[in-house]
């Protein structure tokens, strides 16, 4: 809050100057008619690009037909180009029911008609959707004397296919995952909410890179103004690139200064189908394995898809843990750093003079002590995420287990410490959302100067920012710390602790959705709902 | 109804009265209650609390009668540009010097009990910068921390305060009731009651209640709760620190955490109290650094409240340091809250009497004022 960040020019202003701009260069952003010049036209906007195959052909019947088809080496599957497209063309227009059809007049309808086995056929003359087609691996048919060419979708490319979640990974649970291609991954989402009412609406951003934007949400759960409000910004996003999820998260982010996330990441389709069960909006980035799910909410971030698959005890113990693990990784350096350099006398007799026993003939103050090795853990986290995957782990524990033991025993660092900052490293390992679990290993260091120097006072203080901090971040108009400011009980069902689903009859109210009841039985009607709104 | 996020809950209106409220007065309450009452101070501080129950009314029922504003904006409706200014600003400066002896105390008492290597200076500085950043929020966003917070100050006070309470010699609380003369029993009511003081705060919140007509239950809930803390802190130091030392004895509510211990886990509960206790001085100063800020951007048009805020803590950390000595600041303190509870209850007199004279009345169907 408070600190104004650039925002980008509206969309609207650029596109005004785009068009402006087009107009000056006479540029035809519409094919003429002309075969020859449209065809010249297109070929040279590609700049005569290697990968741009422009095949001319004939049709014999009834007087020569003249085609072109072009497409992008690469993207397409030539299967389809071959047989669905160049072979129907040519056997299909020598049977003689087609060939009577045929007349330079109407080939288009005619084409469309019968003569293409392809399933997605689209015509279009207007030159811009033509490239941003061609570019996204559809083949496009030019035919003589007509003002629009037929778009058929041969998208082939090579991708990964649906693999096991590496970041995400739960022990029970599907083992899917989204893969970089927009439509696999809208699919996965499908696939597990067969419901008419789940809308898929495309937009297309970045003005280089062209991507494609899926929004994925229930009509009659999200809330309509959230929904708008989010298509909105990201459809104005006015960027020459946009290369993966992330862009798009931190173009849209209301909290520029904050560390926390303002969209939930996920590469689990099951978890996304539940956002957007509970009235969330998601955003898939076509060529990022990562879905984008707003609005938010902060306890979310410590919430598995898991979770939901085992018995409601057994996951609230273990979110129980895993907030725990959290908190540790925040906090306990600085607390430690602080009850031993200020509040000695708060620790049992015994520990402290062990304490005191293990810290004889360390040489550096026990700030430096603590932060050398946070920071040496911060350097072996880095190091095995870089390394390939068999060579990642065993550096780990050679840096881990070798580097701790070895300057606890060259009396650089005394024992205790290397618990803590232990605990702080895998702590940080059981959140399982990846930002969340970043910005806290950020965090953990204004902590530990916290204290340093004031002691449990100011790590007091820090709590108070960071409280304050979260209580000003919202989401698309929700607060992020719902349900639990603004106290919601409808909320309270899914939160640290889960309850039995049969408890969680309506969903959560902070999101404001339609269709407030998951259960039947506590009034199926949708009319009911006070978070209907003008 | 749609919620509207820069709203007030009847919850979150709960936790700004108990938060604010209670304050680093709580550190020393039962020693001046004690010097003032003696055994009877249970029943001062019943009577205090009923009667401060009565103000609490007034602001609610003033709040009703001019929906959609806060004090400054009634004040001013009411009693002119001048007269209703020169009042709010009266407000302000209670609520900025509240703030101000709020800082100075825990300072204070932090260094004595804790952090002897800390400068007095930076105690309080480091306060009132916390307050300040606070004031630099949005109305939402205030009542939205007092929410979060809400369980860590009643929760923490209790847990640390009810363990105690097994060390209680009965015999210390009996005679249960003294009466030394109606000049000493007024004397101890007057401390029972300002140690409610902090809940007019709620004049700058009432048009931003999601449910205004919840506000009366919420400001009685609040003030109950309050209550209830006070009393058993009340109980606690007197029932084991018997009266004869609980006269002499400097912060006796830090006295009684003293006493627990949990062997083997924690030897000492005194840094973990003021650790959180840091979190109670805040929401004190926070709401009060608040209420400054909002009546000054009120009276004076100031629409932005992103960093001049801050500049508040200037004054205040001058004013923190004036006093010579801790006593110096208790007696400024018992004086101050005096006059600040004529101030709390004639404003509401004034405006709701004026206001009937003159036959003013809000706009019942305004909207709250946007928050900037």
């Amino acid at each position: 809050m408070g600190t104004e960040f650039k925002k980008p020019i509206p969309a609207g202003q650029i596109k005004e100057q785009r068009l402006t701009e087009e107009m000056a260069s006479e540029q035809p952003t519409e094919l003429s008619g002309n075969f020859e010049a449209d065809l010249q036209h297109l070929r040279s906007l590609f700049h005569d690009s290697s990968d741009l195959v422009i095949r001319r052909f004939r049709l014999p019947i009834p007087e020569d037909l003249e085609l072109a088809m072009f497409y992008i080496d690469g993207l397409v599957d030539t299967r389809v180009v071959d047989q669905d497209i160049m072979r129907s063309l040519l056997h299909l227009s020598r049977m003689e029911s087609v060939a009577e059809k045929l007349k330079p007049g109407n080939a288009l309808d005619k084409i469309k008609a019968y003569l293409l086995a392809a399933g997605e056929i689209e015509a279009s003359g207007e030159i811009k959707n033509i490239l941003h087609t061609i570019l996204s691996g559809d083949t496009v048919l030019l035919i003589s004397g007509s003002k629009e060419a037929i778009i058929v979708n041969s998208r082939g490319f090579e991708t990964r296919g649906v693999q096991e979640p590496t970041i995400e990974a739960v022990v029970r649970g599907p083992r899917e995952g989204f893969s970089e291609n927009i439509r696999t991954n809208t699919g996965l989402i499908r696939r597990r909410i067969k419901d008419p009412d789940l809308v898929v609406e495309t937009a297309i951003i970045g003005r280089r890179t062209g991507t494609d934007i899926a929004f994925l949400y229930i009509k009659d759960i999200a809330n309509p103004n959230i929904v708008a409000d989010i298509k909105a910004q990201v459809q104005n996003i006015e960027i020459d690139a946009v290369l993966e999820s992330g862009y798009v998260e931190q173009l849209v982010k209301a909290h520029g200064a904050s560390l926390f996330p303002q969209m939930q990441a996920t590469e689990r389709p099951d978890k996304a189908a539940a956002g957007i069960l509970e009235g969330r909006v998601a955003i898939i980035v076509d060529g990022s394995p990562f879905v984008l799910l707003a609005p938010v909410v902060w306890i979310q971030f410590f919430q598995s898809p898991e979770d939901y698959y085992e018995h409601s005890w057994l996951s609230s113990f273990i979110r129980l843990i895993r907030l725990a693990a959290t908190v540790f990784s925040l906090f306990l350096s600085g607390i430690y750093v602080a009850l031993t350099s200020f509040h000695p006398e708060m620790i049992p007799t015994t520990l402290a003079l062990a304490l005191a026993a293990a810290r004889t003939g360390v040489p550096f103050s026990l700030l430096a002590e603590i932060l050398i090795m946070e920071l040496l853990v911060e350097i072996i986290r880095e190091a095995s995420v870089r390394l390939p995957g068999p060579i990642g782990p065993t550096v780990g524990i050679v840096g881990g287990l070798i580097l701790g033991e070895a300057s606890v025993r060259a009396g650089i660092v005394s024992p205790l410490t290397v618990i803590v900052v232990a605990i702080t490293a895998i702590g940080s390992f059981a959140t399982p959302n990846q930002s969340t679990a970043i910005s806290i290993r950020l965090l953990r260091f204004p902590f530990i100067f916290l204290g340093a120097s004031f002691g449990l006072i100011g790590i007091t203080a820090g709590i108070i920012l960071l409280v304050i901090h979260l209580a000003g971040l919202e989401s698309w108009g929700i607060p992020y710390m719902a349900p639990y400011a603004p106290y919601d009980p409808t909320g309270q069902g899914d939160t640290v602790l889960r309850r039995d689903f049969l408890f969680q009859r309506t969903r959560p109210r902070f999101l404001k959705p339609l269709d407030r009841y998951r259960l039947p039985g506590s009034g199926f009607d949708k009319e009911g709902s006070d978070g209907t709104q003008s | 109804m749609e919620p509207n996020h820069n709203s007030v809950t009847p919850l979150q209106a709960v936790a700004i009265i108990v938060n604010t409220i209670i304050s680093a007065r709580l550190l020393i309450l039962p020693r001046e209650l004690a010097t003032e009452a003696g055994n009877g101070s249970w029943v001062v501080l019943i009577v205090g609390g009923l009667i401060m129950l009565a103000v609490a009314a007034l602001y609610t029922v003033v709040g009703r009668q001019f929906p959609g504003s806060t004090l400054p904006q009634y004040a001013v409706t009411t009693l002119g540009v001048f007269f209703g200014g020169l009042v709010s600003l009266l407000f302000a400066i209670s609520w900025l010097l509240m703030a101000t002896l709020s800082s100075r105390v825990f300072a204070a008492v932090i260094i004595t009990a804790i952090l002897p290597r800390v400068p007095l200076e930076v105690g309080i500085i480091v306060m009132l910068l916390l307050a300040a950043h606070l004031a630099t929020k949005d109305v939402g966003t205030v009542a939205r921390v007092h929410e979060l917070f809400f369980p860590l100050v009643v929760g923490a006070l209790f847990l640390l305060i009810i363990p105690s309470l097994v060390r209680i010699n009965g015999w210390q609380l009996l005679p249960l009731m003294e009466f030394d003369g109606w000049r000493k029993l007024g004397r101890g009511t007057l401390v029972g009651l300002t140690s409610f003081l902090g809940f007019e705060i709620v004049s700058l919140f009432i048009p931003y209640y999601e449910q205004p007509e919840k506000a009366g239950r919420s400001h009685t809930l609040g003030l109950l709760i309050v209550a209830a803390i006070f009393l058993l802190v009340m109980m606690g130091c007197l029932g084991i620190l018997g009266k004869a030392n609980l006269v002499h004895t400097q912060w006796p509510t830090l006295t009684l955490v003293r006493m627990i211990s949990f062997h083997g886990i924690f030897e000492r509960l005194e840094a973990p109290f003021l650790a959180v206790y840091v979190v109670v001085i805040f929401t004190t100063m926070g709401s009060m650094l608040f209420g400054v800020v909002d009546i000054i951007s009120d009276l004076f048009k100031i629409k932005s409240r992103t960093t001049w805020p801050y500049l508040l803590a200037l004054p205040a950390y001058y004013l923190a340091i004036k006093p010579p000595n801790i006593v110096a600041v208790e007696q400024i303190g018992i004086m101050f809250t005096r006059i600040r509870f004529g101030l709390v209850l004639a404003a509401p007199l004034l405006i709701l009497f004026i206001a009937y004279w003159r036959g003013k009345r809000g706009d019942p169907d305004e909207k709250p004022p946007k928050q900037p």
